[in-house]
């Protein structure tokens, strides 16, 4: 396949996308998107051959812009949920439940790499941090895809609904401490690691507030468009350009913008309608892109993923159910329930792969591949037992497909 | 930013574009600085993100004093580009081609988009007697000139007088080019309405498809004066038959294609499919030796004269435009060999005077046989003198026909272009400003209008 070929192969995917958020798209769509993933695989190297990888390649630029975008996506939204501020608790379970399972899998990838494999060193720390990074988010699309699809409606609904959308925070975090730990920019100017950790959330900050302050003047809705596609770009272009983390700088841009414009309603709106048209061809970019070399030791760096991510969730599912009073039986299946990773997932395994196309990079991106679409296989329904154990899906609504799944994912926009 | 808004920005508005292209400069100046040179993504990513920025922020600036919009993005390109402050390299600049593809062919579409049947029906008189005016008179005064000064530039030693009078005929038809894309960034700015807008327009991309042909006609005439042992090629004019026809045929059939997908789904999607048709028609187009400009020019003529849909197809192309003329022309800046103009500048100069001079003295002459009105008889000239990227194509195309002198040939060409290209808007903006048909075609919706949060749940 060409890459022109390609690439309209892509925007046909964008297309689908960008009519899925409007409701029109109803039920065309798994809430993580794992359908797009497993098509891309379909057409990648490892199945039909549609793509080759050197074609794959040449959208590389694509694809770090895509997933910079994402997170921009994530940062303008980041703390607000239906229009108000994140309560502390969904702040501190998000945030809790996204730490643990990042240290619980990364611990246990740790121990495979070191017993498994002969990585040492820097690369050993890459992997397992890598790995639980990929593996720490609850996929908020999932957790309202369900609230939405089956009328949930209640306290434990909105604290895993705001912990999924809180806990954003800590892999982007992550990469933005890891890339410049692991491998320190080789730039002709001298600055410490620290100096590296700050230039990040400092250089998002500067763009995202130059953007607001632009928009404070009320231009056209092409200039609107104009000012922050260009500071997206500009920040994730430096960001590669120093080897910093590009989807963090594009987060911090995000956030600014929704602190500091007093347009943030209207720019939450606009970017939560491209969503869907970028996350699509990036999933199916990243089903095409993965790349299995060791296929023994990537098997066990997954089953690490799943069991420290599952373990964690067991913690704290307990926990969440007490915290909004809900039966002692829920437990179970919401820790089932809270696996389900997506569009954060992918885009952390896509920017790792940019940022170390060899080995790592792709290992890392199976990973992501892996859990979203074990997530997606066991979380929706599983999550919808424990909110039905907890009294919070109304019968009326049973299993119709009240409240438009796909309007759902558009919700934070509120 | 926009012209719309000009009069509601306070000295609070233009201190915070002053310092946030302070601070975008600042940072590129500091990442170039600290790895200076890279290929491949990052290096493609941050130019278009630059140039986007510094564009719109140089022009907004420069929209105090009057100047265009589209001066400003050129001004941010050629000064950050490879010849000045180097924050974007040769490579980068050569990287964005695509962005150029998509550019020209938004142009193309919205230029045949604004083409109406009644517009060329209502100024078809001038546009006659001006087009045959221009292209006859402006093509022998404009060579004349190029002739009295070929002996001064190198690449026409060894040269006998009937091959130069062949490069000089070659010469005053590249002259008589136009500027389409200059043209579509002022009306994208000004949203102007009135004669001399409906005169340009209809001169400037018709003049388009003149041109195209003009060149190939007298590429076909000079071979034999310039390469005496070469005959008249008649294939050449098969050529451009087969690439005129099955350009209008294509652009056509797309255009049905649009008003059918407007018709049917509305605008929902369309900027996917904009980019669609941008990039991957014009790579068909391309492998078929059809010509992209014309084809997307005839689809959006077709869309707007033989349907509802005009309107639609015409906000979207400028809602997606907008943001990507930006780059297009910031990346044109960038593209200025200003050394070259610096090295050619007089005869640059000579030449561009002589054709700004005979544009002005045959559009008078035109306007007075075609008994015109005085608004356009006085103003019509302003439109004709930018001249950009479809003039250095041409001079490409050149280039390539005739490889012994083709390459100085050029250069003279980009060096003409760039005072073209950095005169002509300003000229035109002004002409616009002083008729006072600036801002009286349909004003695009604010930002904040555009985007409309969910009603809550």
């Amino acid at each position: 396949m060409s890459a022109v070929a390609l690439l309209l192969g892509l925007l046909v995917v964008a297309y689908v996308g960008s009519h899925l958020i409007g409701g029109r798209g109803d039920g065309l769509r798994l809430a993580s998107g794992a359908e797009y993933i497993v098509l891309g695989v379909a057409l990648g190297p490892y199945a039909l051959g549609a793509a080759e990888r050197s074609t794959l390649h040449a959208f590389q630029p694509l694809a770090v812009v895509g997933t910079a975008w994402i997170t921009l996506v994530i940062g303008v939204g980041f703390g607000v949920r239906e229009g108000r501020r994140i309560s502390l608790g969904g702040v501190a379970s998000g945030v809790a439940l996204a730490v643990l399972s990042a240290a619980v899998a990364s611990s246990l990838s740790y121990a495979v790499l070191a017993r498994f494999s002969r990585l040492s060193g820097e690369q050993l720390w890459l992997f397992a941090c890598g790995v639980g990074l990929v593996a720490c988010e609850t996929n908020r699309h999932a957790v309202r895809w369900v609230a939405a699809r089956h009328g949930a409606d209640g306290p434990l609904s909105s604290l895993i609904a705001e912990a999924s959308e809180i806990d954003d925070i800590v892999p982007i975090a992550g990469i933005a401490l890891l890339f410049p730990l692991i491998e320190p920019p080789a730039v002709s100017l001298l600055v410490p690691v620290w100096g590296w950790l700050a230039i990040t959330p400092i250089l998002g900050v500067l763009l995202g507030g130059t953007a607001a302050a632009l928009l404070r003047a009320e231009p056209r809705a092409s200039d609107g468009w104009g000012v922050i596609i260009g500071a997206a770009l500009l920040g994730t272009g430096i960001a590669s350009r120093l080897g910093l983390a590009p989807q963090a700088v594009t987060f911090a841009i995000g956030v600014s913008l929704a602190l500091f414009s007093r347009h943030r309603g209207e720019v939450r709106a606009m970017l939560a309608r491209s969503e869907q048209a970028v996350l699509l061809p990036l999933l199916l970019l990243a089903g095409a892109e993965t790349e299995v070399k060791n296929p023994w030791v990537l098997l066990g760096l997954l089953a690490a993923a799943l069991v420290g991510r599952f373990a964690a969730r067991l913690f704290a599912a307990p926990l969440i159910a007490r915290a909004s009073r809900a039966p002692a039986g829920v437990a179970g299946p919401l820790a089932v329930g809270l696996l389900p990773s997506g569009a954060l997932a992918v885009t952390l395994g896509l920017a790792f792969e940019s940022r170390y196309p060899d080995v790592a990079g792709d290992a890392i991106l199976a990973i992501s591949v892996g859990l979203v679409v074990a997530g997606e296989t066991v979380g929706p329904a599983a999550l919808r037992r424990a909110l039905s154990r907890a009294g919070e899906l109304r019968p009326a609504h049973g299993t119709e497909a009240h409240g438009a799944p796909a309007a759902a994912i558009a919700e934070g926009t509120r | 930013m926009s012209h719309g808004t000009t009069a509601r920005k306070g000295v609070a508005e233009r201190l915070a574009e002053v310092l946030a292209l302070g601070v975008v400069l600042v940072v590129m100046f500091v990442a170039s600085r600290a790895v200076p040179s890279t290929e491949g993504a990052a290096a493609l990513i941050t130019a278009m993100g630059f140039l986007l920025l510094s564009g719109m922020l140089t022009s907004a600036l420069l929209e105090i004093i009057g100047l265009p919009h589209l001066t400003g993005y050129l001004l941010a390109g050629a000064i950050s580009g490879p010849h000045v402050l180097r924050l974007v390299d040769h490579h980068a600049v050569q990287s964005l081609a695509p962005v150029n593809t998509l550019a020209l062919s938004l142009i193309a579409l919205a230029g045949g988009t604004e083409l109406r049947i009644e517009l060329l029906k209502r100024v078809l008189r001038s546009l006659v007697f001006s087009m045959v005016l221009q292209s006859v008179i402006g093509t022998i005064v404009i060579g004349l000139a190029f002739l009295s000064v070929a002996r001064l530039l190198p690449f026409t030693a060894g040269l006998t007088t009937p091959a130069l009078v062949g490069v000089a005929i070659l010469w005053g038809v590249l002259a008589i080019c136009r500027s389409p894309s200059a043209t579509l960034g002022i009306f994208s700015q000004l949203r102007p309405d009135g004669p001399v807008t409906r005169f340009s327009l209809a001169f400037v991309m018709s003049s388009d498809v003149v041109v195209a042909m003009l060149l190939t006609i007298a590429v076909a005439l000079t071979r034999p004066l310039i390469e005496p042992s070469a005959g008249l090629a008649l294939r050449d004019f098969m050529d451009l038959g087969h690439e005129i026809l099955g350009s209008v045929s294509l652009g056509t059939t797309l255009g049905l294609a649009l008003t059918a997908y407007l018709w049917a789904i509305g605008t929902g999607g369309f900027l996917v499919v904009l980019v669609a048709i941008g990039f991957g028609l014009t790579e068909g187009l391309h492998y078929l030796r059809f010509d992209p400009l014309l084809a997307f020019m005839v689809a959006g003529f077709v869309v707007a004269n033989f349907s509802q849909q005009g309107e639609k197809l015409l906000s979207s192309v400028e809602r997606t435009g907008n943001v990507v003329y930006v780059v297009f022309f910031a990346t044109a800046g960038a593209h200025l060999d200003l050394p070259l103009v610096r090295q050619l500048w007089p005869i640059a100069l000579f030449l561009g005077g002589v054709r700004a001079l005979t544009t002005w003295g045959v559009h008078r002459l035109g306007s007075f046989l075609a008994k015109d009105d005085p608004i356009i008889k006085r103003w019509g000239w302003s439109s004709l003198i930018s001249q950009a990227g479809l003039t250095i194509g041409m001079a490409v195309l050149v280039e390539r026909s005739f490889p012994s002198f083709g390459a100085g040939f050029r250069s003279i060409a980009i060096a003409n272009v760039a005072l073209n290209e950095l005169v002509g808007p300003i000229l035109f903006k002004f002409a616009l400003d002083r008729t006072g048909e600036t801002g009286r075609g349909t004003q695009e919706m604010a930002f904040h209008e555009s985007v409309r949060p969910p009603a809550p749940a």
